[in-house]
């Protein structure tokens, strides 16, 4: 059976395919992180060397559990992490580096691995994670196996953005979007079937965009909400902060930009999501914003910005995303991106203010 | 698993199966060799997903039981060991073995027998049966000539041959081929075609060792798995997918000089020649000479290196045929020169620039084409 929610579409395709024998020998899973595209090729995987042909994925056959647990030796996976420790296995930080791009050589196991038939199953999968992260050489590498496919050999290929991927790499893949969930389908999902309260469901659709993977995470794990918190708190201080202030939190952010590329990342996206829900409810758009637990401090400082100053630095945004992508000193674009904030000088009136003392009934 | 064997054993049965444990995969567990303890021995298996190498050791089992353990942890340490009994125990349902051998001790931390890839099983199919001595000859004569660069795949292994009573084995890298042929021990029905990786030919050579049994291959239906059989171990391979290039059009049908010579003089000449060829792209000429009245034949072989100096050397040959010249990479020249058994070969050159062939005199089951490097005479 197949597990993937939320790509309804895509999973009776895939499973018909299947079914006739028909799929295709290179698979491009496009999506954005924790959409489910990782998911959804590992249960294609499983389908693909299921022993149980009546139901394929059983998820319960041999085959289907070795993939499933990461075992099955015709399951040949590269991703970024340089350890090749599983990511459910503890260890420390030295020991999981990440590189930033999947190299060439990384390609090249795999192209001599697929000249060999498979050696337990019936089709070798190779599975590229980040493939967008591929180097160029890597990249024109594996067109040459993507063009002359060996037989029972199938590539599958996930990527979030499809504009760094090669136009070549793209043409000569079966492309697989893979969407966020609507809020309202997730947040029926996680009260159903998760079991989660209904306030919390709410709240978790909203701030996981429709990516299912997330949200599901976050249910699981507290500290993903807690660090969310602490971000967006991040980004509601920011704005009235002193110029001195947010010098220091850009080398913080250049620190952590150090120690964990993807925790600074991600708290760049952070700011992206509270700026376009500033231009949202700026623009009269209140109900589709994501932060909907700080919509007070939304409106608040919604009501002190211009459109024009929002939209520009929403661009400012992307700019310092594309700047990190290709290498800038992290440094200048940390600094860059809060100078050029906009500045809010007066207190917000819902932030810290004087305590409301209240009053003794019988004093009056 | 209770399980004792002599370190001597074992140390050989580690080093068997060594060669076949993956060296960086994506699958950890294959950096593991799997023990296993059944009947009255001690089973080793190591695969790299290429080729799997299953080795048995003779020893005392008390209980039986399974696990694996990282193959250069247990390799290193037993091969330390001195050579006493050595035994080995893991309660059940654990991961921790430990080795014991007199004042020595080891506990080792393995990953779960079950999470090991399974080694194919290869019961039905085309069976064949060779002599250990042949097909030892037969595999040092051609993996030379497989290519090692992965753009044409079919070319990194060697193409097998089984038709009635023989057996031909090819390799080819696109500057030169290596054919050799040899019987079967008994003859099969039909012809049947596959191409076994290089690598895995190489370890079926060096496992071969001194055997004298002969060894019994066979090949699954699909054409996809092939098992070796040998006294001391199996090795099942992964066979490359494709066609192998139709390479008996490239072996020339005439050819317009012949020249016999001795294999150590012409290897001597041509290792000369090396030194200087190596800033040269490793060219060196050949320039066949007929013999006169009194004189007999030669093989002149000369390299220049532009700006550092050049060299000649010549050596007598039986010339058939009139003058012919020839420019060759000395590696391949050395390459074959260097397999040949018999004492003396022949070198059987059309033009310049068409393919030169080496065959060693007193037998005609081994052909080695090389391909002409195109020089300014």
């Amino acid at each position: 059976m197949w597990r993937t929610i939320g790509q309804k579409s895509t999973v009776e395709r895939l499973s018909k395919s299947v079914a006739d024998s028909n799929t295709h020998h290179s698979y491009l899973f496009l999506g954005e992180p924790h959409t489910g595209k990782q998911t959804l090729a590992i249960e294609l995987a499983c389908a693909l060397n299921c022993e149980n042909i009546e139901e394929m994925p059983c998820r319960s056959c041999r085959s289907c559990t070795r993939i499933l647990d990461g075992k099955h030796a015709d399951l040949h996976r590269i991703t970024l992490d340089e350890s090749g420790v599983p990511e459910d296995v503890e260890v420390g930080e030295e020991v999981r580096r990440q590189r930033t791009r999947i190299l060439t050589e990384q390609i090249e196991d795999l192209q001599r691995a697929s000249m060999l038939p498979p050696y337990e199953g019936r089709f070798k999968v190779m599975l590229i994670e980040n493939a967008d992260r591929m180097t160029d050489a890597a990249a024109n590498r594996i067109l040459k196996v993507l063009e002359e496919p060996p037989p029972q050999v199938v590539w599958m290929l996930l990527a979030e953005n499809e504009e760094r991927l090669l136009q070549t790499v793209v043409s000569r893949c079966q492309r697989i979007d893979v969407h966020p969930m609507p809020p309202a389908q997730l947040e029926r999902h996680l009260v159903d079937v998760c079991g989660a309260a209904p306030e919390q469901a709410r709240l978790l659709s909203r701030i996981s965009r429709g990516r299912v993977g997330w949200a599901l995470q976050a249910l699981e794990d507290e500290s993903i909400i807690e660090q969310r918190i602490s971000r967006v708190e991040g980004a509601i201080q920011l704005l009235s902060m002193t110029y001195a202030a947010r010098f220091d939190f850009s080398r913080e952010i250049d620190a952590l930009y150090r120690r964990d590329r993807a925790a600074a990342t991600d708290t760049l996206d952070q700011w992206t999501i509270w700026w376009r829900d500033l231009m949202l409810v700026k623009t009269g758009c209140a109900e589709s914003v994501v932060n909907i637990d700080y919509v007070n401090d939304i409106t608040e400082q919604a009501q002190r910005l211009s459109l024009e100053q929002i939209r520009d630095y929403i661009g400012k945004l992307s700019e310092a995303r594309r700047d990190l992508d290709i290498n800038v000193i992290p440094r200048l674009v940390f600094d860059s991106l809060v100078y050029t904030m906009p500045r809010i000088t007066r207190p917000l009136a819902s932030g810290i203010g004087l305590p409301v003392v209240p009053r003794n009934k019988g004093e009056t | 698993m209770r399980v004792s064997c002599l370190q001597e054993n074992l140390s050989r049965g580690l080093g068997a199966v060594g060669r076949s444990v993956a060296v960086r995969s994506t699958l950890p567990v294959a950096q593991n060799i799997l023990i296993v303890a059944e009947e009255s021995r001690l089973k080793l298996v190591a695969t790299n997903l290429e080729m799997a190498t299953t080795c048995w050791v003779g020893a005392k089992v008390e209980e039986e039981g399974s696990i694996t353990v990282p193959a250069r942890l247990v390799t290193e340490f037993v091969n330390s060991l001195p050579n006493e009994l050595v035994n080995i125990e893991m309660p059940a349902g654990g991961r921790t073995v430990q080795f014991t051998c007199g004042r020595f001790q080891a506990r080792m931390n393995g990953i779960d027998a079950d999470d090991f890839p399974p080694v194919p099983e290869i019961a039905d199919g085309i069976g064949a049966e060779v002599e250990a001595d042949g097909l030892r000859e037969a595999i040092s004569r051609v993996t030379m000539a497989a290519a090692t660069d992965e753009s044409r795949p079919v070319l990194t292994g060697i193409n097998v041959e089984f038709e009635g009573e023989r057996l031909t084995l090819a390799a080819a890298d696109g500057f030169r081929l290596a054919v050799y042929k040899m019987p079967l021990a008994k003859a099969i029905e039909g012809k049947t075609t596959v191409i076994v990786p290089a690598r895995t030919l190489n370890e079926v050579h060096r496992l071969l060792g001194e055997q004298e049994e002969p060894v019994y291959i066979t090949v699954n239906e699909q054409r996809s798995q092939a098992l070796f059989r040998l006294s001391n171990a199996e090795i099942v391979t992964q066979l490359v997918q494709g066609t192998f290039p139709n390479y008996s059009q490239v072996i020339p049908k005439s050819y317009d000089t012949r020249a016999v010579a001795d294999v150590s003089e012409f290897t001597r000449v041509a290792r000369m020649g090396s030194v200087f060829a190596r800033d040269a792209s490793n060219i060196v000429r050949l320039l066949v000479t007929p013999g006169g009245e009194m004189k007999p034949g030669k093989i002149t072989v000369t390299a220049q290196a532009e700006e550092i100096g050049d060299n000649t050397g010549d050596l007598d040959a039986l010339v058939d045929g009139k003058e012919a010249k020839i420019a060759f990479n000395v590696k391949y020249l050395l390459d074959v020169l260097g397999v040949v058994k018999q004492s003396q070969v022949a070198l059987e050159v059309t033009t310049p620039s068409s393919p030169g062939v080496i065959r060693p005199i007193g037998t005609d089951n081994y052909v080695h084409v090389i391909m002409p490097m195109f020089v300014q005479w």
